[in-house]
């Protein structure tokens, strides 16, 4: 952004900011979400200096690491949705007459924080990196929130970033940050399809099963378990695996189906999709517990069941009416709601955890998939894609973001957008990447 | 199919007696690994003048029995007018065949998502052996499973690729 713009925006900002002091000081996550919900949200404007290496005289490898570190944590901040951040634009050096930007020349690019850090080597592999956020505020001194020096290996340089990027989340939205969540997903390779998980930003890709079978819809149940539906004992079977404990175990094996498992917020209990009497019907069992409780009963298909954030209620597919769309009903069933009625084809729902918005995917007039947002009570439907067939699309754990598969690009690959469908970022590449799902925090 | 079914024993027979045959000398361990692989496995199935093991025989049996693929209308299940002589002729081999069991596998295009399409592919496989056993299939020899749209027949993205995906396949057993 050029200066000219930024003096265009200024008055505005200059308001902007002195509230989200008193916003920042109160601590409310409640205030966010609302103000999210009601369309008057102003991100947090954070100034993130590059890190430099705190002795001036460190080798240029030292200089990158920091320069890196700081690069990543600018990026998680932009990325998720609550702040607009700044760089030190060689522009912005230029117009200060400066080699490095001072708290009240960040001031001045009307920002209400600044994260500085360096960065210190000890001869060994680790790194020691310290950093600390700044509150700044016009004709005031600018006031420290805190500081923080961390030891780590230089070999998880990454999941370092991301932690202070959640630290600084944390102290100034009160949130929890998403930053070191990890993304699920199926994979074709050769054999068949198998469950990889990667960062949040499509980084250090991972394969978790090596079943040489097809695995599909991957559900995180807990930060180290992942349910997923295998054909690896010759009938799509439950399964979960325990990433912490390296074990896998049968959850559900019904003759027939047993897929579209999904946690209720609390990780206690799954709705699953069974044929064990007859067509698709939605179960719901307690964990650990054989027996569950059929809660459809229509002649056709019930499918892939999404919990409301307070575990009260289910949204899920049905093509009762003829055709898939999407309903909401109690969790034991009762009340039956249909909530798309646009488009002859509506499946696939995923209720955010945070905004009263259930995601879902339609098909439009031109046979394409896109994926769609509608209030729960089904009104403001609102379009979030438009090129190639988008589809399985989930919440990220703050209901800001979403993950799903598109084909845009002329290969399945997973992408995530936040809600209003902006900010959109590919994380796979090769081909062959779908059924994408978010980890808890 | 009855000569088929004694071709099959006579197979198994002569498989036997090669089996059997091997059994004298020792394997010379000095050879290249390779030589050893291809020594007749005393253990594993064993193989006929054809070359064939057991195994490989009954597959192609199984496979010479014809089950015909029967097709589906996008997102329905319903038997198509079409399918009808197909299901009558794979009734037919159930019926001359009382020893086989039958999976029918239930597979639909790429279009929908993966779970809801897990889903009908189920249906469609429920819908055919619905059929089956009005046309007289015992219930109890056969099975349903779904592959959704993970087993496409054809790999394209059209109308035409699509028509050949949503289908029901039968594998034969015993």
């Amino acid at each position: 952004m050029t200066i000219r713009k930024l003096a265009v925006v200024a008055g505005v900002l200059f308001c902007g900011v002195l509230f989200r002091q008193s916003a920042w000081s109160a601590g409310k996550y409640g205030e966010i979400i609302a103000s999210i919900r009601t369309g008057v949200f102003e991100p947090y404007r954070i100034g993130v200096d590059d890190f430099i290496p705190k002795d001036p005289a460190a080798p240029e490898a030292v200089r990158q690491t920091a320069r890196q570190i700081s690069d990543i944590v600018r990026d998680d901040l932009e990325y998720s949705y609550l702040f607009a951040t700044r760089a030190p634009d060689p522009e912005y050096l230029k117009v200060f007459g400066v080699e490095k930007l001072s708290l009240y020349d960040w001031e001045k690019l009307y920002v209400g924080f600044v994260l500085v850090g360096d960065v210190e080597t000890d001869g060994t592999e680790a790194i020691i990196l310290s950093y600390t956020l700044y509150s700044v505020h016009k004709r005031l001194k600018p006031e420290e929130i805190s500081s923080r020096r961390i030891r780590a290996s230089a070999r998880e340089l990454r999941l370092l970033a991301h932690s202070i990027a959640d630290d600084i989340y944390k102290q100034i939205t009160d949130l929890q940050g998403i930053f070191r969540s990890r993304i699920a997903y199926s994979h074709i390779d050769s054999v068949g399809k198998e469950i990889f998980i990667c960062d949040v930003d499509g980084h250090m890709p991972l394969r978790a099963t090596f079943d040489r079978s097809i695995n599909v819809s991957p559900r995180w149940a807990s930060a180290d378990e992942i349910s997923y539906t295998s054909f690896k004992g010759n009938n799509p079977d439950l399964w979960l695996l325990n990433m912490r404990e390296g074990k896998n175990r049968r959850l559900s094996s019904f003759p027939g189906l047993n897929s579209a498992a999904a946690w209720s917020p609390d990780g206690y209990r799954f709705a699953v999709t069974l044929t064990k009497d007859g067509n698709p019907e939605i179960y719901v069992f307690s964990k650990g517990e054989d027996k569950g409780e059929r809660i459809t009963f229509t002649p056709g298909i019930d499918s892939s069941p999404t919990w409301s954030p307070d575990g009260k209620y289910l949204a899920f597919t049905s093509d009762r009416s003829g055709k898939p769309q999407v309903y909401i009903m109690d969790v034991d069933g009762g009340n039956v709601q249909r909530l798309t009625y646009q488009g002859g084809h509506n499946d696939s729902p995923a209720w955010s955890p945070t905004l009263d918005l259930i995601a879902y995917v339609s098909r439009g007039p031109d046979r394409r998939f896109d994926i769609w947002t509608t209030t729960i009570n089904g009104t403001h439907q609102r379009q979030l894609t438009s090129v190639g067939d988008n589809e399985n699309p989930q919440w990220s754990p703050d209901g800001l973001h979403l993950v799903y598969s598109s084909t845009r690009s002329g290969s399945e690959e997973i992408y995530t957008m936040d809600f209003a469908g902006q900010n959109v970022r590919r994380i796979t590449h090769g081909g062959g990447n779908s059924n994408p799902s978010w980890s808890p925090r | 199919m009855k000569r088929v079914l004694l071709l099959v024993l006579m197979g198994a027979l002569v498989g036997l007696v090669v089996g059997c045959g091997s059994s004298a000398p020792p394997v010379e361990q000095s050879g290249p690994v390779d030589a050893v692989d291809d020594m007749p496995d005393r253990s594993g199935p064993s193989e006929g003048d054809d070359g064939l093991t057991d195994e490989q025989r009954m597959v192609q049996y199984l496979e010479s029995l014809g089950f015909e693929t029967v097709y589906f209308d996008t997102d329905k299940w319903n038997i198509r007018e079409d399918a009808r002589d197909a299901l009558k002729k794979n009734a037919a081999i159930m019926a001359d065949n009382p020893d086989i069991f039958m999976t029918v596998e239930g597979h639909c295009d790429e279009r929908n998502t993966v779970e809801y399409n897990l889903a009908l592919g189920e249906r469609r496989a429920q819908s055919v052996r619905d059929y089956l056993v009005r046309l007289g299939v015992n219930d109890s020899r056969m099975k349903t499973i779904s592959y959704g749209e993970e087993r496409p027949a054809a790999f394209g993205h059209d109308d035409d690729s699509w028509q050949k995906n949503r289908r029901a396949e039968f594998k034969a057993s015993k």
